[in-house]
């Protein structure tokens, strides 16, 4: 009879400790994800990124009930998503029938793109960060045109000088040529 | 007698004024041969405010939109930094020292349909030999370009080069003069409809001071074509290396003054007369500022911009 009870005190307890210990992590988990970036390469992709996935055609409604995230940036993160998919290619310049001394048509059509991500920034200041990291992505990726590249770190130098963030983005991790290229605009 | 002088009177009268009528019919009549005669390529030309000749080619809506950005250019007062003006080799930007510069190198503009193998003739074979080169700017590449949408090319210093390589002394009929080509600042420059469409700002109409503007510096670019000497006569591109967006083609430069710096330079400084623009419009001087700067390639050099002369 004692040897029951001292079981179920066992249980009790280690019932406890493993509660307590779950709500820390949950808790943990939850201020993590709520923080506010301040940290080197907080441009960066969030942690959970088929959250946003799943979220593409969301409905007004549930964009709005997302807490980490708003409307605004939402629609914003969606766009440059869908920007950075049909910006051209650097496989592009191979097709027949190109002029290779001049630029590419499609280099015109990104431009017209870009200034619109402009002015949705220019718009809406809270988006600077959306604006940052799509500016990041599209200068990271190596199919897109080299100076379709170069235009989107210069904006994103521009833009992160014109918000404070500069001293916090990775300017290392993109390549000599692209800041070559960049800082001449 | 009388009433047939009398009579004849009327007739000869018919006849004075019937052959004065023919003499009108046959004028009238060579002038509209001759102008049936005349291909599309007209050697008339008319000059533009600055003085550059627009051959009889040349449509007249773009005629217009050229008269149109040339008069901007001749207004524009900017202030740049000293590198951009050592690399044109200018007091300043202001107009009339850009008109001086680009009237220098450009003396005619023809439309897409001139045919200058049809108005090119050659009138002499040089005494020397000179040396050939192994850029391709008029051969398989430069026509393989003329198959394309034509924006802008510098088809006087093309044709330089095509003589020289040749030993022969072209001349070449265009604006209504017989031009000697002695010389790559012959400054024959063709425009095609592509400088107009896939040159603009997408949404906007030709006649916008940034669609101006960046024209501009297209031409600036062709300028810088009718420079230089020796083994680098026309500012030639050379070859973009494996590593290279535009890898196999000749457009990238080894020149740290060649056309693409050109182009960059008069980009940049010609988006800050472009007061007002819209954020796309920025980013379209932009864009096509990072494709001519990344065309320059390492290691690139400053060449000399003397022009050479046949003599």
């Amino acid at each position: 009879m004692k040897k029951k009870k001292r079981q179920l005190y066992f249980l009790f307890w280690a019932f406890t400790f493993i509660s307590f210990i779950s709500l820390l992590g949950w808790y943990l988990l939850d201020q993590y994800k709520s923080k506010p970036s301040d940290q080197m390469g907080f441009l960066e992709e969030s942690p959970n990124p088929v959250h946003v996935v799943e979220q593409k055609d969301a409905h007004p409604e549930e964009v709005r009930a997302l807490p980490d995230i708003s409307s605004e940036e939402l629609a914003f993160r969606q766009r440059a998503q869908r920007v950075l998919e049909d910006f051209p290619k650097k496989s592009i310049l191979k097709e027949r029938g190109r002029d290779p001394h001049k630029p590419p048509r499609e280099l015109v059509d990104a431009s017209n793109e870009l200034g619109t991500i402009e002015d949705l920034l220019d718009k809406n200041p809270e988006l600077v960060k959306e604006g940052l990291r799509f500016y990041r992505k599209c200068a990271l990726t190596n199919e897109l045109l080299t100076s379709l590249r170069a235009l989107c770190l210069h904006n994103l130098k521009t833009r992160a000088t014109a918000s404070g963030f500069d001293k916090r983005i990775r300017w290392n991790e993109f390549p000599d040529h692209l800041h070559r290229i960049a800082d001449k605009l | 007698m009388k009433l047939g002088t009398h009579l004849q009177l009327p007739e000869r009268s018919a006849w004075r004024v019937c052959g004065a009528m023919k003499n009108f019919l046959i004028t009238l009549i060579l002038s509209v041969l001759s102008l049936v005669g005349c291909n599309k390529n007209s050697t008339s030309g008319f000059s533009t405010k600055i003085g550059i000749v627009l051959d009889g080619s040349v449509p007249e809506d773009q005629r217009d939109l050229i008269d149109l950005d040339l008069s901007n250019l001749s207004r524009l007062n900017l202030s740049v930094n000293s590198s951009d003006l050592q690399v044109l080799n200018v007091n300043s930007f202001s107009g009339p020292e850009l008109v001086s510069w680009l009237t220098t190198r450009v003396r005619f503009i023809v439309g897409e349909d001139f045919d200058y193998a049809e108005q090119a003739s050659i009138v002499g074979t040089l005494s020397y030999r000179p040396q050939i080169f192994s850029s391709t700017l008029l051969d398989d590449d430069f026509l393989a370009q003329n198959s394309l949408v034509t924006i802008m090319v510098n088809i006087g210093s093309a044709l330089y080069r095509y003589g020289k390589n040749n030993s022969e002394v072209l001349t070449l009929d265009v604006g209504g003069q017989r031009v000697y080509i002695r010389s790559p600042r012959v400054g024959v420059i063709q425009i095609g409809e592509g400088l107009f469409t896939s040159w603009s700002v997408r949404g906007t109409s030709k006649n916008t001071v940034a669609n101006s503007l960046i024209r501009l510096s297209v031409f600036f670019h062709e300028a810088r074509h009718s420079d230089g000497n020796g083994d680098n006569v026309t500012f030639p591109h050379a070859m973009c290396p494996d590593w290279h967006d535009y890898r196999g083609n000749y457009s990238c430069d080894s020149s740290a003054n060649g056309p693409y710096v050109v182009d960059s330079i008069m980009l940049r400084n010609l988006r800050s007369a472009c007061v007002g623009c819209s954020n796309t419009e920025i980013q379209t001087f932009k864009a096509f500022q990072a494709d001519a700067e990344s065309r320059l390639l390492p290691g690139s050099t400053y060449k000399d911009i003397r022009p050479e002369q046949i003599p």
